[in-house]
């Protein structure tokens, strides 16, 4: 098949199903075609630059720039205020896949700025779950976890602040990558929490998923945030057996915190993989030290940065902003500067006493949410008796984790019913471990992407 | 902490910054500022000693 009528069955399928699931907010259709029509004919032509990803489709997160489009960041605000500006060049991170083949076919949905887990964006409707419409997707990457769940690209860029690439990668059954913190550019992406973004891939697949974080590295002139640290490619660590992969890594599962926050569900995704794991290599117990006051941490930085940013904002299109986050906004906006700059000391000493488990282990497991997507419109969720605000607390297993900086994948457990997944966490700039144990998982039958019946 | 504080600080800080907050909000944003409250409890609980500064410095 040429890469044309690729793109071309690509396109006509996203047309069809995302009525269903609402995860597109815009398609790019002349420039995918265009781009298709490129490939074939430098293919006749024998000059080609070949490669694994090109002709391969993908979409972004509508915060990220797209020439020619104006950048929404899930806000209606973006594309009212006065003279609107479309972008005029792509993100680094979508010039850098393009370059290596890859075909852009569209922008997602978000939950607005990013400040959410759900994408029960007012402005453009809910993105509903791919393996139950009443469901959520997750955020605020949720567009991004329901194109790649229902199977219309194989792979989406996301964000990650507080858990936003791994909540919808784990609600909606695919595979999801928070880099380092500083290894990806975030050139061209609309921030949200500047010292906690980052960016980075979900996928059906874990070679998929490596191929588009490798393409994306390097130094990025346009953030100021991206450590200056050469490519360092992961798809080369991956190997063909699960042995293999696991060979030479000490590996962990979390327990305290990460236990007592998540349902017997997230717990048994948890047992499923580290059980999968057992019969080949050994698996330990270790505790994150300070997972709680790590959130918290991640809290108070997310609400303030996140309120200053928008600060003039609130002043002038408060009552067009989302209604589900902008008051959390403006109190961030509130909040004594006192409280912020504590954040900020004990952040370091959590990142210095994270930093020492990994002396011990390359490789910690652990839930990604504390349990299966709630339905649409929910206000709370039940974790072992207790009751919490849903939109706050879907990142709690997350926001410790990103909060110390460190790399993880998420990876889906193949199991009945609704997905879930756990957290494949690895010591900073260490992705490739993190990529090679979920690739063992994976090969083992225990992670896989599974699109639903309906639209299989 | 004590609501009170939060909404006196609410009523004084927001017309300060120029935000909005009014009838249809307050009681919202003054929800969301006690959980920081009660976070920022959390974190002053947190042991930390002078050096714990989030510093930037050149290493080369």
């Amino acid at each position: 098949m040429s890469v044309l009528a690729s793109i071309e069955a690509c396109l006509a399928r996203i047309e069809r199903v995302d009525r269903s699931i609402n995860a597109f907010t815009a398609i790019v259709r002349d420039r995918a075609l265009a781009r298709a029509a490129a490939i074939d004919a430098a293919r006749a032509t024998g000059t080609a630059a070949g490669g694994e990803l090109e002709g391969v489709p993908f979409a972004v997160k509508n915060l990220f720039d797209i020439e020619g489009l104006v950048t929404l960041a899930g806000s209606r605000i973006e594309a009212e205020r006065a003279n609107p500006l479309p972008a005029s060049a792509d993100a680094t991170a979508v010039a850098r896949l393009e370059a290596a083949g890859a075909i852009l076919v569209g922008a997602l949905n978000m939950d607005e700025y990013a400040y959410g887990f759900t994408t029960e964006n007012t402005h453009r409707g809910p993105t509903r779950n791919p393996h139950d419409l009443t469901r959520m997707a997750g955020g605020s990457s949720g567009g991004s976890g329901a194109a790649v769940g229902a199977g219309l690209v194989p792979f989406a860029l996301g964000t990650d602040t507080n858990g936003s690439i791994r909540v919808p990668a784990s609600l909606c059954g695919t595979f999801g990558l928070r880099p380092t913190f500083g290894r990806l550019g975030r050139g061209g992406a609309f921030p949200f929490v500047f010292s906690i973004d980052t960016i980075g891939p979900l996928a059906r697949s874990v070679r998929e998923l490596a191929l588009a974080y490798d393409a994306m590295q390097g130094p990025d002139a346009h953030d100021p945030g991206c450590a200056q640290r050469a490519a360092e490619p992961s798809v080369g660590a991956l190997r063909a057996d699960a042995a293999g992969n696991l060979a030479g890594l000490r590996i962990a599962r979390l327990g305290g915190y990460f236990e007592e926050m998540a349902t017997p569900e997230g717990v048994a995704a948890l047992d499923v993989a580290c059980s999968a794991l057992s019969g080949l290599t050994s698996v330990g117990r270790a505790d994150w030290p300070d997972a709680a006051i790590g959130r918290a941490a991640a809290f108070m930085i997310t609400a303030v940065e996140g309120g200053a940013l928008h600060l003039d904002d609130l002043r002038r299109y408060y009552d067009i902003m989302e209604p589900h986050s902008r008051d959390r906004f403006l109190a961030g906006a509130l909040a004594p500067a006192a409280w912020v700059h504590r954040a900020h000391r004990v952040r370091r000493r959590y990142i210095e006493r994270v930093d020492t488990l990994f002396a011990d282990h390359d490789i910690l497991l652990a839930p990604v949410v504390p349990g299966v997507s709630p339905t649409i419109g929910d206000d709370w969720i039940e974790i072992r008796g207790r009751r919490f605000p849903s939109r706050a607390s879907m990142g709690l297993l997350t926001q410790p984790v990103s909060c110390a900086g460190v790399p993880v994948v998420a990876a889906p457990i193949a199991r009945e019913g609704l997905p879930i997944g756990i957290q494949v966490i690895a010591a900073p700039w260490c992705e490739a471990n993190a990529l090679r144990v979920a690739m063992a998982l994976e090969q083992l039958g225990v992670a896989r992407v599974s699109v639903p019946t309906a639209f299989a | 902490m004590d609501r009170t504080l939060v909404e006196h600080w609410v009523d004084a800080a927001a017309p300060m910054l120029g935000l909005p907050v009014d009838e249809r909000n307050r009681g919202a944003v003054i929800a969301n500022l006690e959980t920081l409250a009660s976070v920022a409890e959390q974190l002053e609980a947190f042991e930390l000693v002078p050096a714990d500064e989030p510093l930037t410095v050149f290493r080369r």
